[in-house]
C-alpha cells in the first residue's frame, strides 16, 4: 500500500510539475508578447508624446440644438476641425464610440453595444420606422491621424480611401474587428443608422486580432468586436436639411485627443488652440489635462519596460527550475518502475511489452497534465488569448512527451539488458 | 533436454579490449538430471552462462536448443521461453521491499494462467504462508530468498536457474534453503545453480566447472564433497 501511495504521489507530483512547467512557459511567452505589444501602443516613451483631451462645452441641449440650426455656426465648427487637423504644433486624434443601429445584423449579442456592460440593452428588436430587425452594435469612429497613430493594420482587405469619404457619403467603407471575420466578408454591406441617417457600410477589410486604441481613459480598448468607421478627411456642409446628421457628426469629430511631442508646454498647446479658435471663430471647446491616474499608469509602464528583461529572466529561471525538477521526478519514477520491469522481464515479460506498458503510463500522465493545463487556462488565465503561446505550450508538451517516451525506451532497454 | 553447443561469448571492456568468456563450450542438462551445479572462479562466466540459458543475454554465438528444437536468439522468443519454462533466482533476491510477499510472488506470474492460489501454494511450499501479507522489507535474508524462490516457482517452470542463491546467507539459513531445493527436486523441479558453495554442490546430481573458456564435468569435486 505504501509503495502504491508513494508511486501515486510521485506520479501526481510529476503531473503537477509538468502542468506548472507548461503553464509557466505559456505565461512567460504570453507576457513577453503582450508587454512588447503594450509598450509599442499608445503614447509610450518611444513615441515621446504628451496627450490632452479636447471636448466641446455645449452641454445645454437647447444651446446645442440651436447651434446646429445655424449654417454660420456650423461653418465655424467645420473650420475648427480643419484647423485642428492641419496644426503644426500637435496632432489631433478624433475618436468617438457612438453605437450604430444595424439592420438585419448577422452577428450575435456579443457585438451588442450593451454586451459586457451593466445595462441590459434592448438586444435585437423590430425598428418602428423601417420594420427591420435592428440591433445597437459597438462602433468606433476615428480620423486617419488616429488610425495611423495607433498603428492599426489589417489582416485582410484594404484600408478605406480616406479622401473618398465626405460628411454627405451615404455609403462608407469600413473596417471590422477580428471577431467579424466569421460573419462578414470583404465587400459585404451592413445597413445602419449612423448619427440619425440611414447609411450603408461596405466592408473594406478586417483588423489584426487584438488591435486596440486609447479611448476615454482606457488604454487597451480592443477593437475585435467593433465596426470602425473612418471620419471624413475634410468637413463641408450641405443644405440645412442635413444639419441634424452633420451637426452631430461635426461635434463628435472635434472630440478627441491632442498629442504633442514631449517638451511641448501646455501653454504652447493652448496658444495654438487659441489661434485655431480665432481663425475659425469657434470658441466652445476646452482642453482637459491628462488624468493623474494616466500619468501613474505611464510611470508604471516605464517601470515595467525598464524591468522587462528582469521579469522575463525571472520567468525563464522559474521555467528552467521547473524543467529540471520535472526531469528529476521523471527519472525517479522511471527508476522505481524499472525495478518492477526488471522482475517482470526476468519472469518472461517481453521488452517490447514493458516499453509499451511504460508508454501507456506516460500517456496517462500527460493526458492528466493536458487536462490540468486546459483547466488552468480556462479558470486561471481566461484573459490570456495568446494563440502563439498556446501553440508553443502544446508543442512543448508534445515534445516532452515524445522525448520522454523515447528516452525511457532506451533507458529501460539499458537497465534491463545490462547484467547486474 | 537443454543443450547449448559451440558456445562463444566475449565482452567488450570499457578500455577497448575484448574479454573472452566461452570458446566453443558445450552445455547439456540431460532429461533425467534434476540438478546441476556450475562452479568456477569468480568472473569465469557462471552468471553469464545462466543469463544465456535463461535468455536474458542473446549476444552469443552457438546453438541453443530445448527438447531438440533450436531456440531463436531474439528477444520475443527468449521472453516466451522464460515465461513458459524458466524460473530465475538471484543472489540479491530482486524483490520490491514495500510490497507484500504475496504481491511479490504474483509478479513472477506473467502468464494469466497463474492464479493467486498458485502464489499462496508456493509461499506455503517455502514455509511462508503465515507471512503472506507481510512486507518484504520486514523479512530476513533467508526469508527473502525463500520469497524469491516462490516467485520463480509460481508459474510452475521446467527449470529454475539460480545464481549464487545462498551467497548472502548464513550457514543455518543456507541449510534451510537447500532443504527446500531438495524437497522441490523431489517434486520434479530441475535446478541449474551457479555457486561457490560446497554445500550447494553436494546436493546437486552433477557439477560442471567453467575452465579455460570451456564447460567441463567436475566428478572430483562432486566426489570430494560426497566424501565430506
Amino acid at each position: 500500500m505504501f509503495s502504491t501511495i508513494h508511486s501515486l504521489a510521485q506520479t501526481l507530483l510529476k503531473v503537477a510539475a509538468t502542468a506548472l512547467f507548461i503553464i509557466t512557459t505559456y505565461t512567460v511567452i504570453s507576457f513577453t508578447g503582450d508587454i512588447s505589444t503594450g509598450l509599442d501602443q499608445g503614447f509610450s516613451q518611444e513615441r515621446q508624446v504628451d496627450m490632452y483631451h479636447l471636448t466641446d462645452t455645449l452641454v445645454d441641449p437647447e444651446e446645442f440644438w440651436n447651434f446646429r440650426q445655424s449654417q454660420e455656426q456650423m461653418e465655424t465648427i467645420a473650420s475648427f476641425y480643419q484647423e485642428l487637423t492641419s496644426s503644426e504644433t500637435f496632432t489631433f486624434l478624433s475618436i468617438f464610440n457612438q453605437p450604430l443601429f444595424a439592420h438585419d445584423f448577422m452577428g450575435g449579442e456579443t457585438f451588442d453595444a450593451s454586451f459586457g456592460t451593466e445595462s441590459g440593452g434592448q438586444g435585437e428588436y423590430i425598428d418602428d420606422i423601417s420594420g427591420r430587425k435592428t440591433r445597437a452594435v459597438k462602433s468606433i469612429q476615428l480620423n486617419q491621424q488616429a488610425f495611423q497613430f495607433y498603428g492599426l493594420t489589417l489582416s485582410s482587405g484594404s484600408v478605406p480611401q480616406w479622401n473618398s469619404i465626405t460628411p454627405q457619403s451615404i455609403e462608407i467603407p469600413v473596417v471590422l474587428g477580428h471577431d467579424y471575420q466569421e460573419i462578414y466578408s470583404v465587400g459585404d454591406i451592413i445597413d445602419v443608422e449612423y448619427y440619425f441617417r440611414e447609411t450603408t457600410l461596405r466592408v473594406s477589410g478586417f483588423l489584426e486580432e487584438g488591435s486596440s486604441i486609447y479611448l476615454q481613459g482606457t488604454f487597451n480598448t480592443y477593437l475585435d468586436d467593433q465596426i470602425v468607421i473612418p471620419y471624413p478627411q475634410s468637413l463641408s456642409l450641405s443644405d440645412s436639411s442635413a444639419f441634424e446628421h452633420e451637426g452631430i457628426l461635426f461635434f463628435a469629430m472635434i472630440g478627441g485627443n491632442i498629442v504633442a511631442p514631449q517638451g511641448t508646454s501646455e501653454e504652447m498647446i493652448l496658444s495654438s488652440l487659441s489661434e485655431t479658435a480665432t481663425a475659425s471663430h469657434f470658441h466652445d471647446y476646452t482642453l482637459l489635462n491628462v488624468p493623474t491616474y494616466l500619468i501613474e499608469f505611464t510611470l508604471m509602464r516605464n517601470l515595467v519596460r525598464d524591468n522587462l528583461a528582469t521579469l522575463i529572466a525571472l520567468g525563464v529561471v522559474i521555467t528552467i527550475t521547473l524543467g529540471a525538477s520535472l526531469s528529476f521526478l521523471s527519472r525517479a519514477l522511471l527508476t522505481q518502475r524499472s525495478h518492477r520491469y526488471r522482475i517482470l522481464w526476468t519472469s518472461g515479460a517481453s521488452l517490447h511489452g514493458l516499453v509499451k506498458k511504460n508508454t501507456l503510463y506516460l500517456v496517462g500522465e500527460y493526458a492528466a497534465c493536458a487536462g490540468v493545463v486546459l483547466m488552468a487556462r480556462l479558470v486561471l488565465l481566461p484573459n490570456i488569448q495568446n494563440i502563439t503561446a498556446l501553440t508553443v505550450a502544446s508543442l512543448m508538451l508534445s515534445t516532452i512527451f515524445i522525448t520522454e517516451a523515447f528516452s525511457h525506451r532506451v533507458i529501460i532497454h539499458r537497465k534491463l539488458v545490462k547484467p547486474t | 533436454m537443454l543443450q547449448l553447443t559451440h558456445l562463444h561469448k566475449s565482452f567488450h571492456e570499457s578500455n577497448g579490449s575484448t574479454r573472452q568468456v566461452f570458446d566453443d563450450a558445450d552445455f547439456r542438462l540431460l532429461p533425467h538430471e534434476k540438478s546441476l551445479a556450475v562452479v568456477g572462479r569468480s568472473g569465469a562466466g557462471k552468471s553469464t552462462l545462466l543469463r544465456i540459458l535463461s535468455g536474458l543475454d542473446q549476444q552469443f554465438e552457438g546453438l541453443y536448443s530445448f527438447k531438440g528444437a533450436p531456440l531463436a536468439q531474439n528477444e520475443s522468443e527468449m521472453a516466451a521461453f522464460r515465461r513458459d519454462h524458466v524460473g530465475i533466482v538471484t543472489q540479491r533476491y530482486e524483490l520490491l521491499p514495500h510490497r507484500s510477499l504475496l504481491n511479490n510472488v504474483m509478479l513472477g506470474a506473467v502468464s494469466p494462467r497463474t492464479t493467486r492460489e498458485d502464489a499462496e501454494h508456493y509461499l506455503d511450499l517455502v514455509g511462508l504462508s503465515d507471512s503472506k501479507r507481510k512486507k518484504v522489507r520486514e523479512l530476513s535474508g533467508g526469508e527473502a530468498q525463500r520469497v524469491a524462490i516462490a516467485r520463480a516457482l509460481v508459474k510452475n517452470p521446467d527449470f529454475v536457474f539460480a545464481d549464487e542463491p545462498t551467497g548472502a546467507l548464513d550457514e543455518a539459513t543456507e541449510d534451510a534453503v537447500l532443504g527446500i531445493f531438495q524437497r522441490l527436486q523431489g517434486e520434479g523441479v530441475r535446478f541449474v545453480i551457479a555457486t561457490h558453495s560446497n554445500k550447494v554442490k553436494s546436493v546437486c546430481e552433477r557439477v560442471v566447472r567453467v575452465h579455460n573458456y570451456k564447460l567441463v564435468d567436475d566428478p572430483i569435486g562432486k566426489q570430494h564433497h560426497h566424501n565430506q
